[in-house]
Order: structure tokens, then C-alpha cells, then sequence
């Protein structure tokens, strides 16, 4: 299918009902999930995942990426109001967000926050349509080896970006892929760590694994946090509109920390985590009078807010090219995907083409909704930072549970909710990465399958993985991950080196 | 616990039938046992390895000299709080009562289903949070609803019990 008969295929698919439906339900569902701090969107995404089964697989897609938007743009409200993200890519919003609030401009910055949060989004998505066409001639280079290789470049590319040992980076992303390899292997017969049990034959589900390492583990751990609601400090002050106006008044700060967010979103493991500190600090080095930031500067809250939603459109490059999602929200969207029968990868770019399209026109669609929330729905948002935690815990885990269990009425599900739940706990405590961990379980048997096929082209050999002259991208691949895991070691050493020859 | 599961896994490659099938699990197996073995050992561990095994990386530091100052000038000011439930006094902590009871509701579920489970859970943890008994009723009310829309919309079989209610709660 051509990129534009697939575009308009899409446009008409994207304003089909009940498709705009599912785009503000989403946006909306994303914008409660963000706002409530220890839910975020990956979470979020999560629980609503068994939710979307009787979707069509458009709407549930639709559906999912306008939660992961909303949320993005959810994080900034507590962050303004009460000086608590609600998700990691709003930290840097707090600083100069909670202070506007206490200046008697709340309203001014939550608009301030939907239109960047908005302008951001509609950048980034925008721009990976047009790269599409290129993404395209990409994806369609690669093959079972570079999918592979893609795989644990993913991985390993987790274990150094997220802050924390390597090695425990990796021992996570590796146990994930271990329990994958539970139930019937691929291409062959043989029945492996079944214990004689036919609930065990088709494995352990992916969104079993996902909803107990985000929602059960989660709540674990929210629930030693006094749950607590803001105590009304914050009046709901300030002019919507010229919320809109200001943001506006700073073009070049929109699009430079849109930008950032997007490109550091297509690392995977960085995300809107990192991104949003990233242009804070740029917006500030650019800024003449950066001595005003932290005290209520609309260029704080903008730069952060472009960014984080900026984040999505990188972010979704990896993730629906090679399969490799760079945060928990993409993991999920990954799981989200492939529930519905959907491959990334070729799949996406050729015979699906206007579906893929169909999901980023609801992104920037979804952009305009989000600036006429945050400013009609603005002075309402308020409540949800009123909500206690211990009334939240509850209706998460019941959610999970039933949830859980919708997706195959298998109880191996309930138990791989909870063992995986209480897993991911203990993880969190000893410093091990949960979302390598998710990765490896939503990999695996994408990248089992892909090394037993390399596997079978080559003989066995696993030269097909090295060699620069029969596959050329597979030796890239290998070369950068290797310089990804070693890297960070061999920097310093060869920075001494430079300056004592120097 | 790794290490364990790893190794038992490694091990029963061996009995595997088909030698393809236990290659990527003995491959994945293996990452996850030396790198387990590694994380034991690290203090014993030559300084060169034990950077690579111990230290932390970061590509991204995420935050430069004057956003850190920022930070700090910023971060002591939160909005005051107020508690609408009572934590004191309880015999188990928190998190390893919200963990026991999420594990009861799923034994609970599995025996008498999770439309009758859903109720009582919600019931127990609110009021062992001493919430207000108006509230605590109407989350429990919401979590039945949640249960039966599920059964509803979805079709699955939430009314029926593995040990009691066998045929379904209403029969």
C-alpha cells in the first residue's frame, strides 16, 4: 500500500465512530492516571489493557496511545497544584508550576501546561509522519538476525541508560526473557517447565506479567505511603487564556524541548523521565535571566511540558519499527499491540500501514483535545489531587484481579499476577530495573522465534550474528551494543588517555 | 532467588527432548546465573570486573548543576497534607498488609469466586484503613459493580467459584 493511499485510508478510519470516541476516552482515562501521583500511565495503560479485548484492534490501540498522551500531559496538574508529579516526566514542571500556583496563577499554568503539553505532542507525532516514509525503507532492511540483535540491543540499552549496575540491568531483562520460555517452545513440540500441568502449555501471558509488575507492585508500594490529600492550599486563580497566549509568546522553547523529548524518547529506557529534565536545563542555559526559574517562570513549565509529550512521538519509533518499546507506557502499548494480533515491525509499515497512520492521526488529534480540557475542564482538575491513595489501592487491585482474569479465565494468570507482582516489590527494593524486566517478558518470544530462525538459516552457526560480509546491519547492531554495555567503563579511561597525550 | 530459579532452569534443559528447544533458555538461564553468581561475588571481585558488575552507569544524568539547584530550592515547599485515614495503631505495616490481603483475595476468588471475593476485599481494607463507613461501603458497592460489568460486558466466568459455587454464584 502507498504512504498516501494508506494516509487517507487512514483519516477516514480515524473520524469513523466510534473511533473519537475511544480517542477522548482515552485522553481522559490518561489525564486521571497521570494526575493521581503512583498511578501514571504505564499503570494505567495496564489495567485498562484486558479492558480493550473486545475492541476492535484499531480503537484499542487508539485507545491506548491517547492514554499514554493524556497522562503525559495528567503528571502536570499535581505537579502544579501540589507540588507532586504525578508521573516522572512532570518533576521539572514542579518547579517553577507550583510556584506560578502559590502566585495566584494555578489556572494560568495548568493551561500553560495543557498548551505546551499539546503543541509538544502535535510536533513530535507530526514529525514522525513525515520521517515515516524513510522509518519505512529501515524496517524493511531487517530480518530475523537484526530483529534479534534489535532485541538485545534494547535491552542492554535499558541496563545503561536507566541509572543503576549493569549487570543487575541485565539479570532483569534475562529473567524476563527465562520466563517467557515457559509452556510450548516455538518451531517444535517440547513441552518446557510445564510441570505436567495443561494451564502452563501457552506460557506465561505477557499482560498478566505486565499488570502485576505495574499494579501490583505498585500498590505494594504506594501503600507504605501515608495516603494523604492536599489540604486546599492552592486557590484556583489566574486567566485561561492568557495561559494559551504566554505559551505562545515562547515558540522557540515549544519546539527545541519538543524536540528533545522526542529524540531522547527514541532511546528506549530514557523517556520522559530524563527528557524533561533535559529541557528544563536548556531552556534555562538559553535564558538570559535564568536566575527567575524555580520561582514561578512560565518557560519552566513550558520546556518540561513540550517535552514529556514530545517524548511519545520518539518513543513510538522503536517501538513500532523494531519492537522495542523505551519505557513502561510503550511496554504496555507493545503488550497492547500484540494482544490484538498486531506485529511491529514490517507488518506495521506494509500490510497494516493505515492502521499504524490511524494511531498517529489520533495522537495529534488528541493534541487538540488536550488544550480544550486544560482550559475548560481546568478549574476542575483540582479535585483529583484531593483523592487519598487508600481509596485508590483498592479499586487498582480489584481492577488487576478482575482484569487478570478476563484474559483467558486461566487462574495461572491470577497467581503470574501475583507472584510477578510481589517479584517486582523486592525488585524495586534491591535496585533491580523493572521495565528491563517487562522488556525481557514482552521480547521474548518475539526474540526467541527471531534467534531460532537466524539460527536455522545459518546451520547453527552464530556467525550470522558477527559476520561483517554476509550481514552487514546484524555486525552494526552487535558492534553498538557492545559499545553500548562497555562504554560507559571504557569513557573515562580513554578521556585520561586523550589528556595525558594531549 | 535468581539464582535458584536460573539454575533449576538451566538444569532442566538437559531433559528436554528436542536440543533446539533448550537453546535460547539455557543461553537467557545462563546471563541470568552468572550474573547473579557476579552481583554475590562483587567484593571479592578484581576492581576492573567489579566496576563493570558494581558500579552505576547513566547515560543520561538527567539533571545539570543549576537544575539541581533549582531543585533544591524548590523541592522543601510541598503543599500540607491531611490524612483521611488512620495508620496508627495497626499490627501488620502497611505494604505487608495491602500484600497479604491482595493474596487472601485472590485465594478467596479462586474459591468462591471473584464476584463474591470483590466485595468482602474491598470491605476488610477499607475498614482496616478506618475509612468513613459511608465510604467504605461505597467502594464496596464499586468494586461489585466493577466485578459484575466485567461479567457482563466481557463474558467470563467471575460468578463461578473452583471450590464452592462451582455452577455459578446464582445458581
Amino acid at each position: 500500500m502507498s504512504t498516501v493511499a494508506a494516509m487517507l485510508e487512514a483519516l477516514e478510519l480515524v473520524f469513523t465512530w466510534p473511533t473519537p470516541l475511544w480517542v477522548i476516552v482515552g485522553l481522559l482515562l490518561g489525564t486521571l492516571a497521570g494526575a493521581l501521583p503512583g498511578i501514571g500511565s504505564a499503570l494505567g495503560m495496564a489495567i485498562v489493557l484486558p479492558l480493550t479485548l473486545p475492541l476492535a484492534p484499531v480503537n484499542a490501540i487508539v485507545l491506548l496511545v491517547s492514554m499514554y498522551s493524556g497522562a503525559m500531559y495528567g503528571g502536570s496538574i499535581s505537579a502544579i497544584l501540589v507540588n507532586v508529579p504525578g508521573t516522572g516526566g512532570a518533576a521539572a514542571t514542579t518547579f517553577d508550576g507550583y510556584p506560578m500556583s502559590k502566585l495566584g496563577r494555578a489556572v494560568e499554568a495548568l493551561v500553560m501546561s495543557a498548551t505546551a503539553s499539546s503543541t509538544g505532542g502535535f510536533l513530535s507525532v507530526f514529525a514522525l509522519i513525515l520521517l515515516s516514509p524513510v522509518l519505512i525503507e529501515v524496517v524493511l532492511l531487517f530480518g530475523s538476525p537484526e530483529y534479534f540483535l534489535m532485541a538485545v540491543l534494547g535491552l542492554s540499552m535499558i541496563t545503561v541508560v536507566a541509572k543503576g549496575s549493569v549487570v543487575k540491568g541485565l539479570v532483569a531483562g534475562a529473567a524476563g526473557l527465562l520466563i517467557t520460555t515457559i509452556g510450548i517452545a516455538p518451531n517444535s513440540p517440547e513441552l518446557r517447565y510445564t510441570f505436567d500441568s495443561l494451564a502452563l502449555y501457552d506460557g506465561i501471558d505477557f499482560i498478566a506479567a505486565l499488570i502485576g509488575m505495574f499494579a501490583i507492585s505498585e500498590m505494594l508500594k504506594l501503600a507504605s505511603k501515608e495516603g494523604g490529600i492536599a489540604e486546599g492550599g492552592i486557590e484556583m486563580l489566574g486567566s485561561a487564556t492568557a495561559g494559551i497566549r504566554k505559551t505562545f509568546t515562547y515558540p522557540l522553547t515549544i519546539v527545541k524541548s519538543a524536540y528533545i523529548g522526542m529524540f531522547i524518547g527514541a532511546v528506549p529506557g530514557a523517556g520522559a523521565t530524563v527528557s524533561n529534565f533535559i529541557a528544563y536545563g536548556e531552556a534555562m542555559r538559553s535564558a538570559d535571566d535564568a536566575e527567575e526559574f524555580g520561582r514561578g517562570d512560565p518557560r519552566g513549565v513550558i520546556s518540561s511540558e513540550a517535552s514529556n509529550n514530545g517524548t511519545i512521538g520518539g518513543s513510538l519509533i522503536p517501538t513500532i519499527a523494531f519492537g522495542i518499546p523505551g519505557s513502561g507506557s510503550t511496554a504496555v502499548l507493545l503488550g497492547g499491540l500484540l494482544m490484538h494480533g498486531l506485529r511491529p515491525g514490517p507488518q506495521l509499515f506494509e500490510a497494516e500501514l493505515s492502521l499504524t497512520y490511524t494511531f498517529l492521526l489520533a495522537l495529534l488529534i488528541g493534541n487538540v483535545f488536550i488544550i480544550l480540557m486544560g482550559t475548560f475542564l481546568v478549574t476542575k482538575l483540582g479535585i483529583l489531587t484531593r483523592i487519598d491513595t487508600h481509596y485508590i489501592i483498592p479499586m487498582i487491585i480489584v481492577l488487576s484481579i478482575v482484569g487478570g482474569y478476563t484474559l483467558s479465565a486461566n487462574w495461572v494468570d491470577i497467581w503470574t499476577i501475583l507472584v510477578l507482582g510481589f517479584i517486582g516489590y523486592v525488585m524495586v527494593q534491591y535496585n533491580y530495573s523493572i521495565i528491563a524486566f517487562v522488556l525481557g517478558v514482552v521480547l521474548g518470544p518475539i526474540a526467541e522465534e527471531n534467534f531460532m530462525r537466524s539460527l536455522q538459516l545459518s546451520d547453527g552457526s552464530y556467525a550470522i550474528f558477527v559476520d561483517p560480509t554476509t550481514h552487514p546491519l546484524a555486525f552494526i547492531i552487535t558492534f553498538i551494543t557492545l559499545m553500548v554495555l562497555v562504554g560507559p567503563f571504557l569513557k573515562p579511561r580513554l578521556e585520561q588517555l586523550f589528556t595525558r597525550s594531549g | 532467588m535468581f539464582l535458584v530459579t536460573s539454575g533449576f532452569m538451566l538444569l532442566e534443559t538437559t531433559q528436554f527432548r528436542i536440543g533446539s528447544a533448550a537453546r535460547f533458555p539455557r543461553l537467557v538461564g545462563a546471563v541470568v546465573f552468572v550474573g547473579t553468581v557476579l552481583l554475590l561475588v562483587e567484593r571479592f571481585l578484581p576492581e576492573s570486573i567489579r566496576r563493570f558488575v558494581a558500579e552505576d552507569v547513566a547515560i543520561f544524568s538527567g539533571s545539570d548543576a543549576a537544575v539541581a539547584d533549582v531543585k533544591g530550592r524548590t523541592e522543601s515547599d510541598t503543599t500540607e497534607t491531611v490524612a483521611v485515614t488512620d495508620s496508627s495503631g495497626r499490627p501488620l505495616d502497611d505494604t505487608m498488609f495491602t500484600g497479604v490481603s491482595v493474596a487472601g483475595y485472590a485465594l478467596l476468588g479462586y474459591m468462591i469466586s471473584i464476584f463474591l471475593a470483590t466485595p468482602i476485599f474491598v470491605l476488610i481494607y477499607t475498614r482496616w484503613y478506618r475509612m468513613r463507613l459511608t465510604h467504605s461501603l461505597l467502594l464496596t458497592v464499586l468494586g461489585a459493580a466493577i466485578a459484575y460489568g466485567f461479567y457482563l460486558l466481557l463474558n467470563v466466568p467471575l460468578l463461578r467459584g473452583e471450590v464452592f459455587f462451582t455452577s455459578g454464584v446464582f445458581g
